[in-house]
């Protein structure tokens, strides 16, 4: 049942947890990272005697479809993209050009590894992690209109190591122009609860989380607004409208096939290469996935079942954890002006 | 075991574990154990129907416990005006409970005497006044409406066996 006051607690949650698109301590490590990253690319090549190649910069991830949340951890996850002015026939290895990457940012407290879809670099502040940077390494087609990003790592057979065709300007446009008005608001705010429960969840059991990407394409999918009228007023249902997500997540596992018959949540990317975003996740993991959702549904339903307000934010703080505020059962009750007084009772 | 009812508002009553506890802990389910009872303590829920009952007081000296009767004492007042103060007056006198020493209880007359004169207490604040008989096998719970001096059964919580919600 709709409750007005978990309403607004879930709110106050969001208001918390939400990073903002101008916030200033990403901005500024993104700045530097790609100031080093110039000033590395033209040590390197020009030792070599060799002119270094230009790039320009896409932002993208959470930062640029304004879903992001600030870490429960303190360790911040900030996602760039580098567009490098080269040719596809030139460099056909795009791990030859992740590689330029990680030597160019090579330094003290810094941990940089090359993973399939991006490059790593972990910064480390008073030996404990500070924050993380995906680097996405892309190059574009000969005229222009089509973009690759550069998949493989050092380890990765050839065949694995490729330019795919993606759209990571059509990805965001696409997240960004997703419902109007009070739905977009909720929209962002599902995708941040859902990405503050992932936090929360697989840090206990240190499984595999899902990719942030991942579970804001699946609100693509399936994100359906919930309201209720209260007083001849529309409010945003955000519990019940949570909790369908994660119903429909759960209806999508199925044994589909993909070269192989898996059980499988398969969530495709809306623009190219339409690839499944959990592609990358092992059938343990997919397992995993499917057992948190299932206690995440549970957990929802008995919040929404809860009279007691109460009761139901200390149900949503075991969900999406500490930060979630419980508000002072005082501030939940109707005051009266004078206590009653009762004459004696007989039975 | 579902400690929620719902109300003639479309509204539903909660009873917290706290509560139910103090209550059931004193059911005369031997021969020997006398009526208890006391007052219902709880909130009614901002911007909703819903209420919680999430404590009630148990039987203090100057009560007039036996077999087959209780009399609350006024002494209770203190529970009332305590849980007002402390709570910013959201934590409020919610009704009256007792035991019978009966498997399913029902009012007595004296009961339902008790219950109408309390209705129409000026005295009392608040729209909403609940009832709870603590029976052997079973609680049943009582609305009451004040202004037409009446009650209404809303719910019956057997005591035996483990129900599952
Ligand atoms: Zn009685």
């Amino acid at each position: 049942m709709y409750s007005p006051i978990v309403q607004s607690q879930l709110m106050a949650f969001h208001n918390l947890i939400r990073l903002d698109e101008e916030n200033q301590i990403l901005r500024e490590k993104r700045d530097q990272l790609l100031e080093r990253l110039q000033r590395g690319l033209r040590r390197d090549f020009m030792a070599k005697g060799k002119v270094p190649p230009s790039f320009s910069t896409l932002n993208q991830g959470s930062y640029a479809m304004n879903t992001g949340i600030t870490p429960a951890d303190g360790e911040f996850d900030i996602d760039v993209g580098v567009v490098f002015e080269i040719s596809r026939r030139d460099f056909p290895d795009p791990v030859v050009v992740k590689a330029w990457v990680r030597d160019a940012l090579a330094g003290p407290n810094t941990k940089i590894t090359i993973r399939n879809s991006c490059v790593t670099v972990s910064y480390v502040k008073n030996g404990n992690p500070y924050y993380h940077v995906d680097i996405a390494v892309f190059c574009p087609s000969s005229n222009g209109e089509q973009m690759y990003i550069g998949k493989g790592r050092e380890n990765s057979l050839e065949k694995s190591r490729n330019w795919e065709p993606a759209d990571p300007k059509g990805l965001i446009k696409l997240i960004n122009g997703h419902r109007k008005g009070d739905e977009a608001a909720q929209f962002r705010r599902v995708i941040r609860y859902l990405k503050s429960w992932r936090d929360e969840t697989f840090k206990k059991t240190g499984n595999a989380a899902p990719v942030g990407i991942g579970l804001t394409v699946a609100a693509y999918h399936w994100f359906q607004p919930q309201t209720r009228t209260v007083e001849k007023t529309q409010q945003f249902d955000d519990l019940a409208t949570l909790r369908a997500l994660v119903k429909q997540m759960l209806d999508r596992f199925s044994d589909g096939f993909l070269g192989l018959w898996e059980y499988r949540l398969r969530v495709a990317l809306p623009v190219a290469p339409k690839t499944d975003v959990f592609a990358r996740m092992s059938l343990k993991q997919m397992k995993d996935l499917e057992t948190e959702l299932k206690t995440l549904l549970a957990s929802l339903s008995r919040a929404g079942a809860e009279v007691d307000p109460v009761a139901a934010c200390e149900i949503l703080r075991t969900v999406f954890g500490q930060r979630f505020p419980i508000p002072k059962p005082s501030t939940t009750g109707k005051r009266l002006a004078a206590p009653s007084v009762m004459p004696t009772s007989y039975s | 075991m579902s400690r929620i009812l719902t109300l003639s508002s479309g509204g539903r009553l909660k009873i917290t574990d706290t509560a139910w506890v103090k209550m059931v802990s004193l059911r005369q389910d031997t021969l020997r154990k006398k009526e208890a009872g006391g007052l219902l303590l709880g909130r009614q829920i901002l911007e909703s129907d819903d209420l919680v009952i999430d404590d009630v007081s148990t039987p203090v000296r100057g009560d007039t416990r036996a077999r087959m009767r209780f009399v609350r004492s006024k002494r209770h007042q203190r529970f009332v005006d305590e849980a007002w103060a402390k709570s910013n007056g959201t934590r409020v006198y919610l009704g009256e409970w007792h035991t019978h020493p009966e498997g399913v209880p029902s009012p007595s007359s004296e009961d339902l005497r008790s219950w109408r004169k309390h209705l129409s207490d000026k005295q009392i604040h608040g729209e909403a006044l609940f009832f709870v008989i603590v029976g052997v096998d079973a609680v049943r719970v009582w609305e009451g409406f004040r202004f037409q001096r009446s009650v209404n059964l809303i719910g019956e919580v057997c005591l035996h066996g483990q129900e599952s919600d």
